[in-house]
């Protein structure tokens, strides 16, 4: 077993820690032991491999084989529209393009169950945006990948919640020396010293409409921002759809299987939205053309997959048993016959799959010397895909802070009135007789952050009002959170990171003055590559969230978008259809 | 609504719900040997306890427990 000084003691050493057990986090921990570090602790917020949106991947990986011709696809990915219209990042995109074929075979390797063809090669079919995709048997692959870490010999702390970093001196700015959190269980304080820190620890869905994915409240962009580093891309973030009355993942596979789209009216919109992918078309393409439709009176949407074949239905009880099971129970699936259509409604995402974060170069390594980001916790251009680059990054992430690891040869003292500081922070909730229940907060966010005027088709005087009511929950009812027991304990600390989150993304969206793929403002209706080829990044200084916006490095890029306004194709497209915006 | 029913008559009290539930809902009791649903309203219905139950003594509705707010 790997050596640890003090793993019965409230303090736990380390040289690598990892804050995240999904699959960014265990390919951390899996590669930073590859690299020769000997003490790796990874810690995670339930039981690992079970705790993260991983372990409900929806059995599909864009994938990019060795054959495949890298140049369209980065041309194809750095200029379209639902791509993000050139926001990508040129050094990212040619490493995932490269790394994703590694890691999918590495997993194979690892006993991750892949449909193939009667020859063993890994089958590929078609999905939305015309990309192909491999597929996994959903729930199977995090099993695989968590007893590699328990192989790796990997320390695993679970049922821990981390709240804060520990910097150097206890100066916000500083080198990352570890980090505090607590049992979720018992409520019992752990601390860690560490030489490397990887934020790995996902992102945020709000706790909002969609599946399988309400463990994932913005935990580790949360500790990076009160730690003092720097975080962008939040305007970025991402919608969703699933049905309206019940929480299901699994569109790929629903459309690659050809379920279609209607308004109320029986008309399939997604064939004037997107005229070329139709009902394959990007989800954000979905979710705005969905809200057109439901703004000019044509609403709600339904996404119909009755005409499946018995085959079709076997093909996704096979890749999709989770899922299977939802549609059954909500009368959808009987047998091998899909027997209704389903109410779809957008659901906004937040910053999980493309979207806000950590800022990380391609060596993960953030702002601040000894914290690494991976996964969902980092800032993510969007032209990839969530899954596989959450795999890419998490073992970039772990390589390079193993690297960064040895070369320190002590563990940095930890500043105790940090640790102070931060475990009031962490329980502040607990000490106090009563208080709002962290339901309410959640439900709060909601209200103000998920209506489809703010998220979805946005315009200055409702996210200003969205913001207002998001401040005032920070100011007004975070200090009165309460906590009766452990467990409140980290679902108050879960709404206070929710709280943030949706700070960082209303101010981002106020900030960028333009429509581009999922940040559509109807008073700002042009995607300006004129003036809008930027980054919209920010930094908590003293404890006031300043924003900039940097422009893109585009004398680097080896495909740069013309230099020019247009109206975004959504709106133009709305008008045709006879939708007021404005 | 989320998590409905453990059936005890099926329940060998082996704790993998309590291990293995994402947001902690289920917890065990320490008199009876068996679980119960303690934090209701946090269940995602996300069907984890239900797939990984040995015994299949675990029902999930995929109605949502708390109260969701829609985009329109």
């Amino acid at each position: 077993m790997a050596n640890f000084g003090n793993s019965n003691g409230e303090v736990l050493e380390t040289d690598v820690l990892i804050i995240g057990g999904g699959i960014s986090g265990s390919l951390a921990a899996i590669k930073a032991r590859e690299a020769g570090v000997e003490r790796v602790a990874l810690v995670s917020k339930g039981k690992l491999g079970k705790d993260s949106i991983s372990t409900f991947a929806a059995g599909v990986w864009i994938a990019f084989f060795p054959e495949d011709d890298k140049d369209s696809l980065y041309r194809n990915f750095a200029l379209s529209d639902v791509h993000g219209g050139g926001l990508y990042d040129d050094e990212w995109l040619t490493v995932f393009l490269e790394d994703n074929y590694k890691r999918l075979k590495e997993l194979d390797q690892w006993g991750v169950e892949w449909e193939k063809t009667p020859d063993g090669k890994f089958r590929r079919k078609e999905c939305r945006w015309a990309l192909k995709q491999a597929m996994f048997h959903g729930p199977q692959l995090m099993e695989a990948v968590s007893k590699k870490v328990g192989d790796s010999e990997v320390k695993i702390v679970g049922h821990t919640m981390i709240t804060n970093l520990l910097t150097e001196g206890g100066r916000s700015g500083n080198r990352v020396i570890g980090a505090v959190g607590f049992d979720v269980r018992t409520g019992k304080e752990r601390v860690f010293r560490a030489k490397a820190t990887v934020a790995a620890a996902g992102g945020c869905g709000y706790k909002a409409r969609f599946a399988c994915h309400k463990m994932d409240t913005g935990d580790g962009v949360a500790m990076a921002y009160r730690a003092g580093a720097k975080l962008g891309r939040f305007d970025e973030g991402k919608i969703h759809t699933t049905a309206a009355k019940f929480d299901t993942h699994g569109l790929n596979m629903f459309v690659g299987l050809g379920g279609k789209f209607l308004n109320a009216e029986g008309d399939r919109f997604m064939f004037d939205y997107d005229p070329e992918l139709k009902d394959l078309a990007g989800m954000t393409t979905l979710a705005e053309a969905s809200a057109m439709e439901v703004r000019a009176g044509r609403g709600p949407i339904y996404l119909d997959m009755t005409q499946f074949t018995p085959n079709n239905v076997k093909e996704m009880r096979t890749v999709l048993p989770h899922v299977s099971v939802i549609l059954e129970r909500s009368g959808i699936l009987i047998g091998d016959k899909i027997v209704n259509k389903i109410e779809w409604a957008p659901a906004y995402y937040g910053t999980i799959g493309m979207s806000g974060g950590i800022m990380a170069n391609t060596k993960c390594e953030t702002s601040l010397p000894g914290l690494y980001a991976c996964g969902d916790a980092m800032a993510r251009a969007k032209p990839t895909a969530a899954l596989p680059m959450a795999a890419v990054t998490g073992a970039r992430a772990g390589k390079f802070a193993a690297e960064y690891a040895k070369k320190e040869m002590r563990l940095v003292d930890m500043n105790e009135q940090q640790v102070k500081e931060w475990r009031h922070f962490a329980t502040a909730p607990s000490e106090k007789p009563y208080g709002i229940h962290p339901d309410h907060i959640i439900i709060g966010v909601h209200e103000a952050l998920l209506p489809y005027g703010v998220t979805i088709i946005a315009r200055e005087d409702r996210l200003q009002k969205a913001l207002t009511e998001v401040e005032r929950i920070r100011d007004e009812e975070i200090p009165q959170l309460f906590a009766s027991d452990p467990h409140y304990l980290r679902i108050s600390n879960e709404a206070r990171n929710m709280v943030l989150s949706a700070e960082m993304y209303l101010k981002s969206r106020l900030f960028r003055k333009e429509s581009r793929d999922s940040s559509l403002r109807e008073d700002y209706p042009y995607t300006d590559n004129v003036n809008w080829l930027k980054t919209i990044v920010l930094m908590n200084e003293q404890d006031k969230m300043q924003l900039n916006a940097e422009d893109l490095p585009l004398e680097r890029y080896k495909v740069v978008p013309k230099r020019e306004k247009y109206i975004y194709p959504v709106f133009e497209i709305a008008t045709r259809r006879g939708v007021k915006w404005g | 609504m989320g998590i409905r029913k453990i059936a005890y008559d099926l329940c060998s009290g082996c704790g993998t719900c309590v291990e293995y539930c994402p947001l902690d809902v289920i917890r065990m009791n320490e008199e009876t040997g068996k679980p119960f649903i303690m934090y209701l309203s946090d269940c995602m219905a996300c069907f984890l306890c239900e797939v990984e139950c040995p015994e299949e003594a675990i029902y999930v509705s995929p109605d949502r427990e708390r109260r969701a707010v829609l985009p329109w």
